[in-house]
């Protein structure tokens, strides 16, 4: 037999501990908030960072892979050279079969030209598709790695961030001549243009039917970007990450 | 009445268990979020001296004594593409609080 007594006791009880549970859950749920804004924030800039840089030494590799070809440039170069003034000598000397030899070896010599232009074209145009393609993956690497950071707290949050790519980054390499098979090497202005950088946007506010009373809305520019700079013997890359 | 007393005294025992339960909780809670806030703020530091900014280990310093640490001691070393960070530090509460943290990013590059 329970007496009336003890169901007051109960309820008194539970009453008590009732009153804590709000404090209890407020708390786990800041805990959970700031852990979740930490991660995202780590998560961006150590992906944006790692990948920027693994775009840039790319960059740089093709871009040494094209120099390497400049030997047989100046090489070829060098062969026409000789050969006009060994034109002049037989043109000179008024020999019709060493002429026509000659006329030959140049032919010959701007053949080779022509496959390495070619070649260089080719380099050239891989390593800019490279680039591309690379440049978008990380963009879009960074908008799914928020899409599924936002995506946890999206029962209480409507989140929103926006990758923007502020800064391509484009082989920056100039011909030293119009001739075909030029010679490559770094544009003034090389660091600008090989820059690569990106900037996100990420705004949450609480939604209005999960929260009325105390609605927050927040928002904050980060950016992450990658430079390099070249050594007499290495390349030197530059990182750079800022917050607003 | 014996029982009325006995459910107060019994909801007051449990009501002290609960509010020290909760203290600990409350104080767990916050010592997990400063960890995870002092850790970004380290990462955040080893970034900034990654960007060769004189200034980081001074701001870090600053951050700090604004957070209300105290007996701040942070040391950095790099060693090539490694960059590491060493803090000691007392909390308001007089917790002492060490950590060592490495951040590595291969910035020369030989093609």
């Amino acid at each position: 037999m329970t007496s009336p007594s003890f169901h007051k006791k109960n309820g008194f009880t539970t009453i008590t501990l009732l009153l804590f549970l709000p404090l209890a859950a407020l708390l786990a749920f800041a805990f959970g908030f700031i852990g979740y804004i930490v991660q995202y924030k780590t998560k961006m800039r150590s992906t944006c960072l790692n990948e920027s840089l693994k775009i840039e030494k790319n960059l740089i590799r093709s871009e040494e892979n094209l120099f390497k070809l400049n030997t047989l440039a100046r090489a070829l170069r060098l062969q026409l050279k000789l050969a006009y003034v060994e034109l002049a000598a037989a043109l000179a000397s008024e020999n019709p079969v060493w002429v026509a030899e000659v006329q030959m070896k140049i032919s010959q010599i701007k053949g080779q030209q022509k496959n390495l232009d070619w070649l260089q074209q080719n380099l050239i145009r891989m390593a800019k598709i490279q680039i591309q393609t690379e440049t978008w993956l990380l963009q879009n690497k960074l908008s799914q790695i928020a899409k599924e950071s936002n995506s946890i707290w999206s029962f209480y949050l409507s989140s929103f961030t926006k990758v923007h790519l502020t800064h391509a980054s484009e082989m920056a390499v100039i011909r030293d001549s119009p001739e075909m098979g030029p010679v490559y090497e770094l544009a003034q202005d090389y660091e600008a243009r090989q820059r690569l950088a990106y900037q996100w946007h990420h705004l949450f506010q609480t939604k209005s039917e999960s929260q009325t009373m105390l609605s927050t809305q927040k928002e904050f520019d980060m950016s992450c970007s990658v430079s390099a700079q070249k050594g007499k013997t290495q390349w030197t890359l530059s990182i750079n990450v800022d917050k607003s | 009445m014996n029982n009325r007393g006995q459910a107060m005294i019994e909801s007051l025992l449990l009501g002290c268990v609960v509010i020290i339960s909760l203290f600990f909780f409350l104080h767990l809670a916050l010592r997990m979020q400063k960890n995870i806030l002092l850790d970004e703020l380290i990462e955040q530091t080893l970034i900034c001296m990654a960007q060769k900014n004189p200034l980081c280990l001074e701001s870090f310093r600053q951050q700090l004594i604004t957070q209300k640490y105290q007996k701040i001691s942070a040391a950095y070393n790099q060693f090539g593409n490694k960059w590491s960070l060493q803090l000691k530090a007392e909390t308001a509460f007089n917790e002492i609080i060490e950590k060592e943290s490495e951040l590595e990013y291969d910035l020369a590059f030989f093609p």
